[in-house]
């Protein structure tokens, strides 16, 4: 994969100030603040309907932020949209392409939205073969999208996020619909990305997957931020800090959920 | 002690009865906003339908030696209308009703029996494919009823009929999806089924305005009318369930004998014994038919360069942003049969509206024939611009939901969303100027318009057509349905009325703003008159304001449409 090129060093990855989204009645989101610093995993973690895909959507613009700023590699989402989002790759839970395309042909339309290789035809099809064949898509690229199997619109959408080597990569659910090598080859991905100075937002219900890779983790819970911090900082804030083998899925089962219900949830287990 | 066939087929139905229920409960903003203008619109149709049926009726009613016969022939002829309407419908529905809803996986591996599966999704398709037909069949009946007054039990024979006369045609649709699905391959089938409906429907469109309906408005026509109808015998078999309702209900109404039931009796029991025949094919073919449905496999089609070529060539002038839009859309509808087929149902229209030219009687009319002549021709403009509006309505206004779920890549991209309709306006507007500049010249020469009405007609469609696009785009943007499963589907809603509506009032506005000074001038013309300094200002300033019009009509859409569409929801 080629070399990363950080247009804003100095600035964060991702900032977000007081972001808060409303649905007519309903606070989705109720004022977080975040920051992503630059070669940083940060997981967002959160129950179902805790606000986690509402964030996700708002920080790439899908949705309009109800307040709050958003700051993607240091250009403002509200003033300076299009600088802002040609540094993001965004790769939802769920992959809807065009389907009457062929896999290359979406990568050509993908490096023509993102204006990448304008003038060097030869280079974007080279980068081309480059992602099919590190996804395993290269015999299946001219093939149209209609055919392809779920987790292979999966890894097409991963191809187009990489397409135009952005400084952040924003994921939701990045292991959903891929197979155990899938998987593995996505996790090497991002650990060879923030090698290079990226930063991934990834937000996931897998919490061995947050455990093994997130430098740090945010878990929100009714639209509030109730955690932000390492895995260690995490057991210290649920009472858990003398217990340095404390997994994750403890931790935030602690922090997201009342005592009756943990107890509930160690029963069940036996 | 219950039917359990019954108990399961009830059981089936409930969740459709269910989501219709809660629409009404959880209504959203401005849901009853659109309601009301819905209603209010079906409204004045009913009430046009049903002053122009009574109006014939009556007609028909004074007239001594045909009185009894022709409004049974009339009525003979609806429901053959009706009939092709409900095939061409059940077809259409049968297939996402039996095959694709999302819900069959959950049913086929529920232990739910095949025949109560198959009566519930046959009473589903019966219900989509016909609630429109019925609804807006309901006036002509009332009109019958009322001019032949017909009673309390005239009304009962119609809901009878109707309702037995809408299974048939359901359970052939239904029949003929589930063989075709057997036959073609899993993707095929969707496809062949969708050319079959549509070239179906454009068959029925292109026989229905054959068969000249309009001779019925002409009351010195009804000599030939007899011989019209005479005619019309073959088609009207009694072979045909379309004649059994006819008979049915015809009869009772404006006969004077005694009311003989046979052929209500033939079309309940047709109807009764087409459903066990259905759920008899159904038995042994859908099982099949659903597999097949549910593999993958890899798709066929060709990689044409020549579309490239002709893409590039099209789209020269474009950034490479809009470049690849209007590539990626290009091929997206040439690889969907769903999408081209419906061009199909554009050559049925514009075939119709060329006939109707050649087939204007003008020499006959009492008018001075150059006078009339300029006069249709102008007014040509009007029909022009209405055959560009609903064209526009079929393949630009759903052009924004055609993004489908995928739209995410376009929020999520650098590319705006101001760039994004810009894109969608360019790819549109081109061929339909096309099509509106080929409809003018091609009917004023068959006219033999006079050069000035030629140029005005020529110039004008052009803002119309800019215009319209206009409007499609920013009404399509304002109303999208990004959850389409049917591309046909999405101009039916609210907002393709709001769509046509506006268009046909900028049209209807641009032709009356223009005839007067355009008249004028024309007449100075042929005459050999000087040009008065008033003729040309009030053309002058007749012309600036259908530009002004039109440029209204094709920026400030596209302009007001923005915040909406960046507020709306994807998935």
């Amino acid at each position: 994969m080629s070399a990363l090129v950080i247009r804003n060093p100095e600035a964060p990855a991702l900032e977000v100030r007081g972001l808060k989204k409303h649905y007519s009645a309903i606070e989705a989101v109720r004022g977080i603040d975040l920051k992503v610093e630059r070669g940083e995993i940060f997981g967002f973690l959160g129950p179902n309907g805790a606000g986690k895909t509402t964030t996700i959507r708002t920080l790439v613009g899908l949705l309009q932020p109800t307040a709050g700023d958003i700051f993607l590699g240091g250009f403002s989402l509200k003033d300076d949209p299009v600088e802002a989002k040609s540094i993001v790759g965004f790769i939802p839970d769920r992959p809807f392409l065009y389907e009457k395309l062929t896999g290359r042909e979406f990568l050509r339309f993908i490096a023509g939205l993102y204006r990448v290789y304008d003038d060097e035809p030869e280079t974007l099809e080279e980068r081309i073969e480059e992602l099919l064949r590190f996804f395993q898509l290269e015999e299946w690229g001219d093939e149209l999208v209609e055919a392809y199997s779920h987790g292979m619109k999966q890894r097409l959408v991963m191809s187009s996020a990489l397409l135009h080597d952005p400084e952040i990569i924003i994921v939701d659910e990045p292991m959903v619909g891929l197979d155990p090598r899938g998987a593995r080859l996505l996790k090497n991905l991002f650990k060879e990305r923030v090698r290079g100075g990226g930063s991934i937002f990834m937000s996931t219900h897998t919490l061995a997957v947050a455990e093994e890779l997130c430098d740090r983790i945010a878990i929100i819970q009714e639209g509030e931020l109730i955690a932000e911090g390492t895995l260690q900082e995490l057991r210290i804030r649920a009472g858990m800090g003398d217990d340095e083998a404390a997994r994750l899925e403890a931790v935030f089962l602690k922090l997201t959920t009342d005592e009756e219900m943990i107890d509930v949830v160690d029963a069940i287990r036996g | 002690m219950k039917n359990p066939l019954l108990v399961e087929f009830l059981l089936l139905l409930k969740p459709k009865w269910y989501t219709l229920r809660n629409r009404v409960r959880f209504r959203g903003e401005g849901d009853l906003t659109r309601s009301i203008i819905l209603f209010v619109i079906i409204v004045i149709f009913w009430a046009t339908i049903y002053l122009i049926f009574s109006n014939f009726l009556y007609q028909f009613k004074i007239v001594e030696e045909f009185g009894e016969i022709l409004p049974g022939k009339l009525m003979a002829m609806l429901f053959l209308f009706f009939l092709g309407i409900l095939m061409w419908s059940s077809l259409l529905t049968s297939f996402g009703v039996f095959f694709m809803s999302s819900d069959l996986q959950l049913l086929t591996s529920s232990p739910v029996s095949d025949d109560a599966l198959y009566l519930s999704r046959l009473f589903e398709t019966v219900f989509n494919a016909s609630w429109m037909v019925l609804l807006f069949a309901l006036p002509v009946f009332i009109a019958y009823g009322v001019v032949f007054e017909g009673g309390v039990l005239y009304y009962l024979i119609v809901v009878v009929v109707n309702l037995s006369f809408v299974v048939i045609p359901a359970v052939l649709g239904v029949g003929l999806t589930m063989v075709l699905v057997n036959v073609f391959p899993a993707r095929r089938a969707k496809d062949v089924l969708m050319v079959v409906s549509i070239l179906f429907f454009a068959g029925l469109v292109l026989a229905f305005r054959i068969l000249r309906p309009e001779r019925l408005l002409d009351p010195d026509a009804f000599i030939s009318l007899v011989d019209f109808f005479n005619a019309m015998r073959a088609p009207l078999s009694p072979v045909l369930p379309s004649q059994w309702a006819a008979e049915a209900i015809a009869p009772y109404l404006v006969g004077s004998f005694v009311y003989d039931p046979f052929y209500l009796g033939m079309l309940v029991i047709s109807s009764m014994a087409a459903v066990v025949a259905g759920a008899w094919v159904s038995a042994r073919t859908y099982n099949n038919g659903f597999t097949k449905t549910q593999e993958v496999r890899r798709t066929r089609f060709s990689h044409a360069p020549f579309i490239d070529r002709l893409i590039n060539v099209y789209s020269f002038f474009f950034p490479r942003q809009l470049k690849q839009i209007i590539s990626k859309d290009v091929k997206s509808f040439l690889r969907d049969i769903t999408q081209w087929s419906q061009i199909f149902l554009l050559m049925a229209l514009v075939v119709i509206y060329v006939y109707n030219f050649r087939a204007l009687p003008l020499a006959g009319t009492y008018m001075p024939t150059v006078y009339m002549t300029n006069l249709v021709s102008f007014l040509n403009l009007g029909l022009a611009g209405f055959v560009v509006a609903a064209v526009a309505a079929r393949f630009v206004f759903p052009a924004v939901s055609l993004e489908g779920n995928a739209f995410w890549l376009i929020r999520s991209s650098p590319l705006g969303l101001k760039g994004f309709l810009w894109s969608k306006f360019w790819i549109s507007f081109f061929p339909l100027l096309l099509l509106g500049e080929a409809l003018i010249v091609i009917t004023s020469l068959f006219l033999g318009t006079h050069p000035v009405i030629r140029w005005v007609g020529i110039v004008t469609i052009f803002f119309i057509t800019l215009a319209i696009t206009g409007l499609g785009i920013g009404v399509g943007a304002a109303y999208p349905r990004f959850n389409w499963e049917n591309v046909a589907k999405i101009p039916t809603g609210f907002g393709g009325i709001v769509f046509m509506v506006l268009s046909i009032t900028m049209v209807g506005v641009v032709v009356v703003i223009e005839w007067s000074p355009v008249y004028s001038i024309l007449i100075s013309v042929m005459r050999g008159w000087v040009i008065t300094q008033e003729q040309w200002f009030s053309a002058g300033l007749s012309g600036l304001f259908m530009l002004l019009l039109c440029v209204f009509c094709f920026i400030v859409p596209m302009e007001i449409v923005l915040r909406r569409l960046e507020e709306r929801e994807i998935w």
